[in-house]
């Protein structure tokens, strides 16, 4: 199954869930899913998630200078958007068990 | 690492080519450190960024879904319409982005005024192009024309310039924009050469000599070298005397009203609007300078027939001054 569209379900949640454990920049979001396992992960789909989340009010943002290489622009969570973490990873959870309860038995086959 | 640089340039130019059609500050925050994830992808390895992002377009296409499709919404997608705006909007990203054709197009501006004279220049040029077959010189009035053009054509590009024109004068001025850069590409089917007789010099005479050689001819009929008939052509012989044929010789006469108490007033404008002798005439015999036709014109001033003697007149049109039927040599009279 193409893992591709699977995520653009839950790629929201992926990089709330992300930011949740540190604040973060553009290219660190993209490096930080690939190690979590989500290797196909696109870099374009991980910016465009962050401008949308951005403009939903969701994050705040933050530039960093950098002596090395560009200047880096960090986002982190904000009340709105560790609701929306909350509310998304609940309903994830509750959606995740439901498929895992239907495909119980096809793995156990 | 300059070719690396080159590469994340026009990387980044062909996304956000892409990405044109997207409204202002959506773009703006959407490809805000586009430079600086393709520098820390670059970084990564000596792999092409092609390689391992995909092809710009695609980078794009991405972003843009990501995003939430900001910029054109599905319904408009494909429509001509949307696909016009998407191609301006890349022409224009093409034209901004690319510093020769930023300059070229820079100093194209700076040269709008420029255009605002010119194109009133050339909308009077059309406009004389296509009403007067024949170039006229220049009249007051056409500069009195030229002056109001100028000052409109000035007052729109400034107006347009500044704040902007409404939809039907913005058409407007697009059609008198090309009405005039059409006339300058017509300019060679319609000018073509000038069929007005020239000055002087362009019709000459050559084999006019003695009496004898003139007893045949009772009148000459000039024609430019196009064809056209000439009227008031004046002639001179080799020194400067003014021509006269003795047509009276040969049974004609003028038919033209002449004064009183001299000569016609120019004997050696021609064609000599003759008429054959005793034709509605009380003196048969006629001598046209002896026999005073009681409907003669009575002249307050005294005609200047003749540039006399002398050495060969230059331009033979300006030294007659004669009132009346003088030499001129319009379209008008010979159609």
């Amino acid at each position: 199954m193409d893992t591709t569209q699977l995520l653009k379900g839950v790629l929201d949640l992926a990089v709330l869930a992300v930011l949740d454990r540190s604040d973060s920049y553009g290219y660190d979001v993209v490096r930080r899913l690939r190690e979590a396992g989500l290797e196909d992960v696109g870099d374009a789909s991980v910016y465009g998630t962050l401008r949308r989340l951005f403009k939903a009010g969701a994050l705040n943002s933050y530039v960093v200078p950098s002596e090395e290489g560009p200047h880096r622009k960090y986002y982190g969570l904000n009340d709105s958007g560790r609701t929306m973490l909350a509310r998304s990873a609940k309903t994830w959870g509750t959606f995740a068990q439901t498929m895992n309860d239907m495909l119980d038995d096809v793995e156990k086959r | 690492m300059n070719s690396r640089a080159q590469e994340i340039e026009d990387y980044a130019a062909a996304v956000r080519g892409a990405l044109a059609d997207v409204p202002e500050p959506d773009r703006d925050e959407l490809l805000e450190d586009l430079e600086e994830h393709l520098t820390e992808v670059a970084a990564e390895s000596t792999e092409p960024l092609v390689a391992r992002l995909g092809v710009p377009e695609s980078y794009a296409a991405e972003l843009r879904a990501a995003y939430g499709a900001a910029g054109s919404t599905r319904a408009e997608r494909g429509t001509a319409r949307h696909s016009l705006r998407r191609l301006r909007a890349r022409l224009t990203h093409m034209v901004e982005n690319n510093k020769g054709y930023r300059a070229g197009w820079d100093h194209l501006r700076e040269l709008r005024p420029a255009w605002w004279l010119a194109r009133a220049f050339l909308l009077l040029l059309g406009w004389r192009a296509l009403t007067q077959p024949v170039r006229d010189p220049w009249e007051s009035e056409d500069y009195v024309i030229l002056l109001a053009l100028a000052v409109g054509s000035v007052v729109l590009g400034v107006r347009g310039r500044d704040r902007g024109l409404s939809k039907p004068l913005r058409a407007g001025v697009g059609v008198l924009n090309m009405v005039a850069v059409g006339a300058v590409l017509s300019w060679p089917l319609v000018s073509g050469p000038d069929p007005r007789p020239q000055a002087g010099p362009q019709v000459v005479v050559t084999q006019v000599g003695g009496d004898d050689r003139l007893s045949g001819i009772s009148n000459i009929q000039p024609y430019s070298k196009e064809g056209r008939p000439l009227t008031g052509v004046l002639l001179y012989d080799q020194n400067g005397y003014p021509l006269q044929i003795p047509y009276e010789a040969n049974g004609f006469e003028l038919k033209r009203a002449r004064p009183c108490d001299g000569p016609p007033p120019i004997a050696n404008s021609y064609p000599l609007p003759l008429r054959p002798l005793g034709e509605g005439d009380p003196f048969p015999d006629g001598d046209p300078t002896a026999a005073l036709d009681p409907s003669c014109v009575p002249s307050t001033n005294t005609p200047e027939p003749l540039p006399s003697g002398g050495p060969r007149p230059t331009t033979p049109a300006s030294g007659t001054e004669s009132p009346g039927e003088t030499a001129s040599p319009g379209p008008s009279t010979s159609g």
